[in-house]
C-alpha cells in the first residue's frame, strides 16, 4: 500500500500581517530595502511573511515516518534597476541594471535559505498534525543597494543613489518527498515584493526617502503545482544553486561590471529631480 | 608642461590659470571651468561647496573656503610674496590639484561589496 496524500485537504496559512516594506540607510553605504518584521535597523534578522500548513497522510507506519514535508520556493526576478547621479550635471551618471544577462541569465531561480538539500528551501522538520504531517514557512527577502558609486567617465567622481526598484515574485509550494522519489507538489501560493524607493540629499548625506514599495499575495492557497510555464523547467528538477547565491553574484558582476549591466555616462538622466542634492 | 586629467585637460581657461597670474580663479568668478575646480575638490579631499555654488558654476564664498582647505593641508604658499595659504586657486594650486585629479583617474573605483546573505531573495 502506497502512501496517501490529501491534497485537496492541505490548509495553508498565511501570515502577512507583519510585512509592511519600507528602507533604511545603513552605515552611509547602503540603502537596504526590508519588510520591516525581522528587521534590526541595520540586518535581516527573521522572517515576514509566515506560512504554516498541514495535510493529512495515511499510509504503511514505515512509509510515512520517511516522507518529508516541507516548502519549495521559486523566485521570479522580474527587475532590479538603480540609477545615480553627479551633484551637478557635468559629473554624470550611473544605471544599474542587476537581472539581465551576463549578470543574470535565469529569471526563474530555485529558492533557498541556510544551504537547504535539494529541493527544499529550507529542510523540512519532521512534524506531525493529528492525522497528517505540518511544516512551516518563512522568508524576508531583503534589498542592498549601494548609496554611492564612482563615475568611470567622469574622473570617477563619485555619484549619488536617487532612485531604485526590485520586482520580484515567489512561489511557495508545500511539498512531500518520499526517499528516491520525485516532489509531490501538494498546493501553492503567490506572492510579490516591489522595492521602490527615491532618495534625495542634504549636506552630502543621504537625508529624504520616498518609499513607493508594496506588498502583495497575488495567489492563494492553491491545490497542486503552479501552471506557469516559465516555472515547469526548474520545478521538473528543482536542484542546485540557490537563488541568494545566483543573486549575490549578479550584483556584484553589476556593479563591477559594464554594459548591459552598468553604463557610466557623461551626463546626468532627464528624471533627476531639481531638489535632488542640496 | 600642460594640464594632464582628463577633468582638466584642454580647457583654455584652466590652461591659461596654470601659466598666467591674470588667469587666476577668486571669488566671483564663474563658468564651466569652475565646475571642474568643485569637481576636483569633491574628488580628491571630498570637499563639498553650496548646491548654490555647484548650480551657478560659482566660485562663492564656500567655493574658497574649501579652495583654502585644500591649501593649508597641502601648504601651498608662493613664498615670494605670501606667508600663509589663500583662497585663490593659482599656478601652484591648479598643477596640484590636476595632479592629484590624474592619479584618482586611473586608480580603481573603489567598490563596497554588499555584505547582506538575504539581501537578494
Amino acid at each position: 500500500m502506497a502512501i496517501s496524500i490529501a491534497s485537496n485537504q492541505a490548509v495553508l496559512t498565511i501570515d502577512s500581517t507583519g510585512v509592511v516594506p519600507a528602507g533604511a540607510f545603513v552605515n552611509d553605504t547602503f540603502l537596504f530595502g526590508h519588510l520591516t518584521t525581522g528587521f534590526s535597523g541595520s540586518d535581516f534578522t527573521g522572517d515576514a511573511l509566515t506560512c504554516l500548513a498541514t495535510v493529512p497522510v495515511s499510509g504503511p507506519a514505515a512509509e510515512v515516518d520517511r516522507l518529508e514535508v516541507g516548502f519549495v520556493q521559486l523566485a521570479r526576478a522580474t527587475s532590479f534597476q538603480a540609477f545615480y547621479a553627479g551633484r551637478m550635471p557635468s559629473e554624470g551618471g550611473i544605471a544599474l541594471d542587476f537581472f539581465v544577462p551576463p549578470a543574470l541569465n535565469a529569471k526563474v531561480l530555485l529558492d533557498g535559505a541556510s544551504n537547504p538539500r535539494d529541493p527544499w528551501y529550507r529542510n523540512p522538520k519532521f512534524a506531525t498534525s493529528r492525522g497528517g504531517r505540518a511544516a512551516d514557512f518563512g522568508d524576508h527577502p531583503g534589498m542592498v543597494v549601494r548609496l554611492s558609486l564612482q563615475n568611470r567617465v567622469r574622473s570617477n567622481v563619485r555619484n549619488f543613489l536617487f532612485h531604485c526598484f526590485m520586482d520580484r515574485e515567489f512561489f511557495t509550494i508545500l511539498t512531500a518527498l518520499e526517499p528516491g522519489g520525485k516532489p509531490n507538489y501538494i498546493a501553492h501560493f503567490q506572492w510579490k515584493v516591489r522595492y521602490e524607493f527615491r532618495v534625495k540629499w542634504r549636506a552630502g548625506r543621504a537625508a529624504l526617502l520616498v518609499n513607493q514599495s508594496s506588498f502583495k499575495l497575488l495567489k492563494n492557497p492553491t491545490t497542486g503545482r503552479p501552471p506557469e510555464t516559465d516555472l515547469q523547467a526548474v520545478l521538473d528538477a528543482p536542484a542546485g544553486e540557490r537563488a541568494n547565491a545566483i543573486g549575490k553574484r549578479a550584483e556584484a558582476a553589476t556593479v563591477t561590471g559594464n554594459k548591459p549591466n552598468r553604463s557610466d555616462n557623461e551626463t546626468r538622466f532627464v528624471t533627476v529631480p531639481e531638489d535632488f542634492w542640496l | 608642461m600642460p594640464l594632464r586629467s582628463r577633468l582638466f585637460a584642454g580647457d583654455r581657461r584652466l590652461e591659461a590659470c596654470l601659466v598666467d597670474d591674470k588667469a587666476h580663479l577668486t571669488q566671483g568668478t564663474r563658468g564651466d571651468f569652475v565646475s571642474k575646480v568643485h569637481t576636483a575638490l569633491f574628488l580628491v579631499d571630498g570637499l563639498n561647496v553650496d548646491a548654490a555654488e555647484l548650480k551657478a558654476q560659482l566660485y562663492g564664498r564656500s567655493t574658497a573656503q574649501a579652495v583654502l582647505g585644500y591649501k593649508r593641508k597641502r601648504h601651498i604658499v608662493n613664498l615670494s610674496y605670501q606667508h600663509t595659504e589663500d583662497d585663490i586657486v593659482g599656478k601652484m594650486t591648479i598643477a596640484s590639484l590636476d595632479n592629484e585629479v590624474a592619479l584618482r583617474e586611473i586608480r580603481p573605483a573603489d567598490v563596497p561589496l554588499a555584505p547582506q546573505n538575504k539581501a537578494f531573495f
